[in-house]
């Protein structure tokens, strides 16, 4: 005999039903498991809870008819199904496993040998236990024509849940229900005509060819509250909170007013439908009536969210908003307000404790607690008036008691946010926001606005009249010892006026002529002002068109190092070919600049002395390593432009390009008969040369290895300073795009430095590697490409880099070796 | 798509599209390549990745260099953008389309949508797959199974795909049309 029963879907929570037997008493239930007594349990598993699993577990392990229960076949053709055990073991026990539950009586289950360890080790959250979630059908299978299973989605209380289409591509959701037929049946047909955008649809009830029952229902693509505040441990903002308990609220209120309580609001039921709230799972609702209030069937809920009363079979609306304090608590927290290592130890919270809202601002705090009352009949009335409270106004909600009144007021009232949230665009608040306080009738400053349409004279006579109560009434800005002395003469002199005017005015004979100057003078005065004003105030669009004019969109400010990232995300989005051509462009740019700097230098250095063959050749030999080493540094800079890259792979690399250097430099040198052992004088180091690197020159038919003189550098030697050169300078960075400065001096000065330093360690001949590093520096510079970081700001002035960030400081163009 | 259509796309595959219904979390399009189309769904479109958008047929292709993803507009004049882990496709419309590539170890990459748009074949993602596609319940697998408790490698040889739990299990063919179930990744492939 199958007992009614109903099974929660959420992974995460736990729910413990008896049949018609008080909450007080389910240790006893507990107890009775096994022992023949007719008491049905439904649990979900809860990763948060598995001590509770285990709790329950434990039991069932003790007792010692629980072994014929887990070898009880399967229900032939119906693999998922829950199974009887018997006439006198009337019970089931039904887990929740991911999105859905999975029937802990299937044979899939129990056959295992070590069916016992993976129970346990099921309720460890974070377990990596085999368990599949295998559904009847598989995709493309078609049991309830016209549609095509693609997927399944879960396993619910009464059955897998599956992914469909129809053969004109309707995706919706299809539950086949296995279990709890009838109550199943019946509660989805009370609902398949309800509508509500936050209620999740009921379209139809279907038979299938084996005559099984299939709901097809509203396929919901989003994920369900539950997995959203898993991963939000410490609730949701406010505004996302507000936004899902307004949905919530919402659906439930339609349940509500047709007749109907949810009985097992929880986040596993309530989904996000692509940024609509919906309610789900109301297909076990119960009808209310006022007579049948209770009694006549089994406590629902789930253990986290299920009110006190259910324990006395008492079930109204009530229950549904004490979930509701509780999901809001759990929506703003993270955590439900009553916890427990057992099912016991939370219902007894629920009957007792007084939930912790200290942390909780108003009114939240306020509305939960009252939501959360032991007694029913203190929590609010009605969802609408628990969402009123919210805002606020809870005396205004008192007029949606009616059923009636669902459809208009309430819906609107109730989603009205929530609608407005999801629907008001982003920019449209900004946009509000940001004129809000131009806007004439603001105070402060905005007074001008409402002054410019003020007659100057009634405004004058205001403000006068103003002054003189404020003077009056003694709060004025007058301070000091002698403040009240100065203030009683005041009213002595303003007494003695007041007197003149009441005398003037009972005499009365040249109050006729003052009053026909106001009405001459005045009046059209008045008029002409008026007739003035109108034509100024005419033209409203052009007021708002000053107004959106002086609202400049704020600038989006942009840090240094996400400009740079951006600027170099389109670096690497360039082609390879633009990339070539650039390159190829750069060294056109080097020979151009190289060979302007030689005839430069050439020009200088030549023109107070004789031209020989030997002076000319040491320039053009400088211009060919100046010229190499920059087609090089451009080449590598092409290379590496896309990203910061590491440092040390970089300089391993330049190393290597300067040893080549070196070699280019050694060979054209021989080849321009540079004499090699010319001022080899170094500035600070005396040490004696390496002969590994110097070799003794001729002099005068003998070898010496003189430190400093008659030594020649070797081409290692050559090598060697070149490849300092380059690994001690970071010679990507004047050939950044990104650099801040085109030409930068300082990046030449240390290149110099750096060369003369490499000289005193290795030096070379005519201290090239020193007059080679500037020019380098000067070249690489000239004709690298240079991203104009002004230039773009001109172009796209919402992109604006703040200045004084820290950035990388590397990003200034010069080597900071 | 209709069942007849499901069924004629079973008997004539295409090469390097492929639609992973994963039970219990979701539909997936599998596309192979180096470039993809980008457009709006309409009668006449036949882009690779196609939304129920206003978006103009062919908005303009995704490529892939290396590692990196680009985005190309359909105006040629338009140069190239890539799209890192994130970022939002820059394509005129109500839709928001972003290219996730939640895992370093591998390049394949995964498009998702904003709500309330939706992509064509009723699946839920579309993945841009180079060799590996990781399943799994944490943020950084590609087609995320929030319920699952187990991994699962998918991996794609010369057209065909295999399967294996974790990093140390074997792999195992993936067969068109026949349901697998990896631990408790339970998944079925189709041709798209």
């Amino acid at each position: 005999m199958k007992k009614p029963a109903k099974q929660p879907d959420s992974p995460k929570v736990s729910k413990l039903r008896e049949s018609s037997a008080p909450m007080s008493d389910l240790p006893t239930a507990l107890n009775n498991v096994g022992n023949g007594s007719p008491e049905k349990i439904t649990i979900d598993q809860s990763p948060r809870k598995p001590r509770l699993m285990n709790t329950l577990l434990d039991r069932l392990k003790e007792r010692p008819n629980t072994q014929p229960l887990l070898e009880t076949a399967p229900v032939a053709g119906q693999p998922n199904a829950l199974v009887d055990f018997g006439q006198e073991n009337d019970f089931e026990i039904v887990t929740d496993f991911g999105r859905g539950s999975r029937d802990l009586n299937q044979p899939s289950s129990f056959h295992r040998p070590d069916h016992d360890a993976v129970w346990l080790g099921e309720t460890q959250a974070g377990d990596s236990t085999t368990r599949s979630m295998t559904f009847t059908y598989s995709p493309g299978s078609t049991p309830l024509p016209p549609y095509t299973i693609r997927r399944g989605v879960g396993m619910g209380g009464f059955g897998e849940v599956y992914f469909a289409l129809s053969d004109a591509g309707k995706e919706v959701a299809l539950k086949r229900i296995q279990r709890n037929l009838e109550i199943e049946l019946r509660g989805v047909s009370q609902c398949l005509n309800l509508k509500h955008p936050n209620l999740v649809a009921l379209f139809d009830i279907c038979r299938d060819s084996k005559d099984e029952s299939w709901v097809v229902m509203e396929y919901v693509p989003g994920l369900n509250l539950r997995q959203i505040l898993d991963e939000a441990p410490k609730g949701l903002s406010q505004p996302v909170a507000d936004h899902w308990i307004r949905g919530i609220g919402a659906g439930v209120h339609h349940l509500h007013s047709a007749g109907l309580v949810h009985r097992d609001l929880k986040p596993g039921n309530i989904f996000d439908d692509l940024g609509q709230v919906k309610v789900g799972d109301y297909g076990l609702s119960k009808f209310i009536s006022t007579s049948h209030r209770g009694g006549h069937t089994e406590s629902v809920g789930t253990f986290h969210y299920m009110a006190p009363e259910i324990g006395r079979g008492e079930y109204g609306r009530e229950i549904d908003i004490y979930a509701l304090g509780i999901l809001l608590f759990e929506l703003l927290t993270g955590d439900v307000p009553f916890d427990g290592e057992s099912c016991h130890e939370i219902i007894v919270k629920h009957l007792t404790a007084t939930p912790d809202l200290s942390g909780i601002a108003e009114p939240y705090r306020s509305t939960i607690a009252r939501c959360l009352e032991k007694d029913p009949n203190k929590r609010f009335a009605s969802v609408a008036d628990m969402l009123s409270a919210l805002d606020g106004d809870v005396t205004e909600a008192r007029s949606f008691q009616s059923p009636e009144a669902t459809n208009s007021p309430v819906q609107s009232d109730v989603s009205a946010p929530l609608e407005s949230l999801q629907s008001e665009p982003i920019e449209a608040i900004l946009v509000a926001h940001s004129v809000e306080p131009s806007l004439p009738d603001q105070s402060g400053e905005n007074n001008t606005q409402q002054d410019l349409f003020e007659e100057p004279v009634a405004r004058a006579v205001q403000a006068s009249w103003h002054d003189l109560s404020l003077w009056w009434t003694g709060t004025s800005q007058m301070s000091g010892p002698y403040a009240k002395m100065i203030q009683a003469e005041q009213k002595q002199l303003a007494l003695l006026l007041l007197i003149l005017v009441a005398i003037a005015t009972v005499n009365g004979a040249w109050l006729f002529t003052v009053l026909s100057v106001i009405a001459c003078g005045y009046v059209p005065y008045y008029v002409i002002w008026k007739m003035v004003l109108q034509s100024r105030r005419q033209p409203k669009y052009a007021e708002a068109q000053r107004m959106a004019v002086e609202y400049t969109p704020q600038r989006q400010v942009v840090s240094p190092i996400a400009w740079s990232q951006s600027v170099r995300n389109e670096l690497r989005a360039k082609p390879r070919l633009s990339r070539i051509a650039e390159l190829n462009t750069s060294w056109i740019a080097a020979m151009l600049s190289i060979a302007g700097l030689s005839l430069t230098a050439a020009a200088i250095g030549l023109s107070n002395s004789p031209l020989y063959a030997q002076s000319i050749a040491l320039y053009a030999w400088i211009a060919v390593i100046v010229l190499g080493a920059t087609f090089a540094i451009l080449a590598l800079g092409k290379l590496w432009e896309c990203d910061e890259g590491e440092p040390l792979t970089r300089r391993l690399v330049l190393a290597g390009v300067g040893a080549g250097v070196g070699f280019l430099a050694y060979v054209t040198g021989e080849f321009l008969m540079i004499p090699f052992d010319d001022t080899l004088v170094r500035d600070l180091n005396s040490t004696s040369l390496s002969p590994h690197l110097y070799s003794a020159a001729s002099h005068g038919g003998e070898l010496t290895h003189s430190p400093l003189l008659n030594a020649n550098p070797t081409v290692s030697a050559f090598m060697a300073n070149f490849a300092l050169l380059f690994a001690l300078l970071r010679w990507w960075k004047p050939v950044d795009p990104l650099r801040r400065k085109r030409l930068s001096l300082w990046s030449i000065a240390v290149a110099v430095t750096v060369g003369w330093g490499v000289h005193q360690l290795i030096p070379i001949t005519g201290a090239i590697g020193m007059i080679s590093a500037g020019g380098i520096a000067i070249a690489v510079q000239l004709s690298a490409p240079w991203v104009n970081r002004r230039a773009m700001q001109a172009r796209n002035p919402q992109r604006e880099p703040v200045e004084g960030v820290a950035v990388n400081s590397s990003r200034g163009g010069s080597f900071n070796a | 798509m209709s069942v007849i259509d499901s069924q004629h796309n079973i008997q004539t595959p295409s090469a390097s599209r492929w639609r992973l219904w994963i039970d219990g979390c979701g539909g997936y399009l599998l596309l192979n390549g180096v470039q993809w189309s980008v457009g709006g769904l309409s009668r006449a479109s036949n882009a690779d990745v196609c939304v129920q958008a206003d978006w103009p047929r062919l908005a303009g292709q995704i490529s892939r260099r290396g590692a990196d993803y680009f985005w190309q507009g359909q105006n040629s004049l338009e140069s190239k953008i890539l799209l890192t882990d994130g970022t939002p496709i820059p394509i005129q419309g109500s839709a928001l389309m972003t290219l996730g590539k939640p895992s370093q170890l591998s390049d394949t990459a995964v498009l998702s949508l904003n709500a309330p748009h939706r992509f064509d074949q009723h699946v839920d993602g579309v993945v841009l797959v180079r060799e590996t596609v990781l399943v799994g319940p944490g943020s950084d697998c590609h087609l995320r199974c929030r319920g699952a408790s187990d991994r699962a490698i998918l991996q794609l040889k010369n057209n065909q795909w295999y399967a294996k739990a974790g990093l140390l299990g074997d792999f195992q063919k993936l067969e068109v049309g026949h349901r697998v179930v990896i631990q408790s990744l339970a998944m079925t492939l189709e041709m798209a």
